[in-house]
């Protein structure tokens, strides 16, 4: 039998799991619409490449819009094409940046991510700009590499979606899957160790959440180390359309991010042991 | 008495002047409704590579028997003696059917204007406008018409839709 003393004593660390896990959240409220995401102008991002300027303006390759993933209206990003271009087919990242996310100890060395995020491709397939362009979001370090990564390729011969594909370590493969333009989704990483878990289901959260991939590098492997580096959540245009032939933009939304303190996965692994234990007595 | 197609052209015209002033630059494609795309791309300019924006919007239809199609395009290239000029070109084209033989007259005006400019951009030297001889062509079929394609677009919906996620069979 155990005792109400001793059961206290293995689940009190349990409890304080949640209370522990270390989280940021992203939801752009605080922005308003035609805000830039250049010169710092979205508290907590950056982008890599400037907006390019004519007619005594400024055009904007991403920006704060007003999007409702179902929710309501609120700001969300937007980058992409819809505007302007970039030329020579080069990419226009936003990073939102993780670095407040510690391991508890104040690094930034940590062995579980947990990351979702609304998001969708905009493009209207009757307009005169028929290019189509990907896009992709990734939890990346300060080094540039990509932990993990959802990507989205214009689908072959079906101009209104878009193929998804996930990895890890900036390589990633096809799932099969397609979201469609104009629609709201929801997307979820999850990495624990060596092992990442891809899945998908409509921002609303109607409906299934549906599963995309499992990929296990292994506790050994240089994804564990990449992992342990993440400081940020890319979110990327690939213009694979010639310069000023697509007008699609990413819009995302909602993010989240959390990671559990390693001290608090020690109690969590110390818990189940105790637990273990007085069960054999 | 004025035969109803001169005075659209005569008027076509007069409007198309009046924006070619540089005070009236700005307005020429308004940008700020955010219905225009601004297409940038790399070109060669008498040997430069350089990058060109293009802006382009319609009004009316070719249903109704008029068009306007106007088109900005917006470069910086070297002036050979160590500075830079910005160059503005606006172009209108206005395409008017005539009902009584339906066959269409397009008119076709042009305005460049050249500022010297530093390598920053900032102007450093006052405008020069050249206008084009304006262009007329008559007796045209609608596929002759060859008016500036447009980059203007129709936003997205801002409520996006609800997709229905399955698992793959």
């Amino acid at each position: 039998m155990i005792n109400k003393f001793g059961l206290a004593f293995c689940l009190v660390p349990l409890v304080g799991i949640a209370g522990a896990a270390n989280s940021l959240t992203y939801d752009f409220d605080s922005s308003s619409s035609g805000d830039l995401f250049s010169g710092n102008g979205v508290s907590g991002w950056s982008q890599d490449v400037a907006n390019p300027s004519s007619f005594g303006q400024t055009t904007p390759l991403a920006y704060i819009a007003a999007s409702n993933f179902g929710g309501g209206a609120s700001s969300s990003a937007h980058v992409g094409t819809q505007l302007g271009n970039t030329v020579n087919g080069v990419d226009t990242t936003l990073t939102g940046t993780l670095t407040s996310l510690t391991a508890g100890n104040g690094t930034h060395v940590y062995n579980m991510v947990n990351a979702s995020f609304n998001v969708a491709v905009l493009d209207n397939s009757a307009d005169s700009f028929t290019g189509r362009d990907g896009f992709s979001v990734a939890l990346t370090t300060d080094a540039g590499a990509q932990a993990a990564t959802v990507g989205f390729s214009p689908t072959s011969g079906d101009n209104d979606k878009w193929d998804v594909s996930v990895g890890v370590n900036g390589s990633t493969s096809t799932t099969g899957q397609t979201i469609d333009a104009n629609s709201a989704y929801r997307f979820y990483i999850d990495s624990l160790d060596g092992a990442t878990n891809f899945s998908f289901s409509a921002a609303d959260g109607s409906g299934l959440t549906i599963g995309l991939a499992s990929i296990n590098s292994g506790n050994a492997s240089a994804f564990t180390s990449t992992l342990n580096q993440v400081t940020g959540i890319a979110f990327t245009h690939d213009p694979i359309a010639a310069d000023g032939t697509s007008a699609n933009t990413l819009a995302f939304d909602d993010i989240s991010v959390q990671i559990p303190e390693p001290s608090s996965s020690l109690l969590m692994v110390l818990s189940a042991g105790l637990i273990a234990i007085r069960r054999r007595r | 008495m004025i035969a109803p197609s001169f005075r659209v052209k005569a008027l076509a015209l007069a409007s198309i002047f009046c924006a070619a002033s540089a005070n009236l630059q700005a307005q020429f494609i308004d940008l700020s409704g955010n219905d225009v795309k601004v297409v940038y791309k790399q070109i060669d300019f008498n040997g430069q590579t350089v990058t060109e924006a293009t802006a382009s919007k319609r009004t009316g239809t070719l249903a109704n028997g008029n068009v306007e199609a106007r088109e900005m395009t917006f470069k910086t290239v070297s002036d050979g003696a160590g500075g830079f000029t910005r160059i503005v070109v606006q172009k209108t084209v206005t395409a008017t059917l005539d009902s009584f033989t339906n066959e269409w007259s397009v008119t076709t005006t042009s305005n460049t204007a050249a500022t010297p400019v530093d390598s920053q951009g900032t102007v450093v030297g006052g405008t020069t406008n050249t206008p084009a001889t304006p262009t007329v062509l008559s007796g045209l079929e609608e596929s002759e018409l060859d008016l500036p394609p447009t980059t203007s677009f129709t936003a997205i919906d801002p409520n996006l839709d609800t997709p229905v996620v399955l698992s793959l069979p």
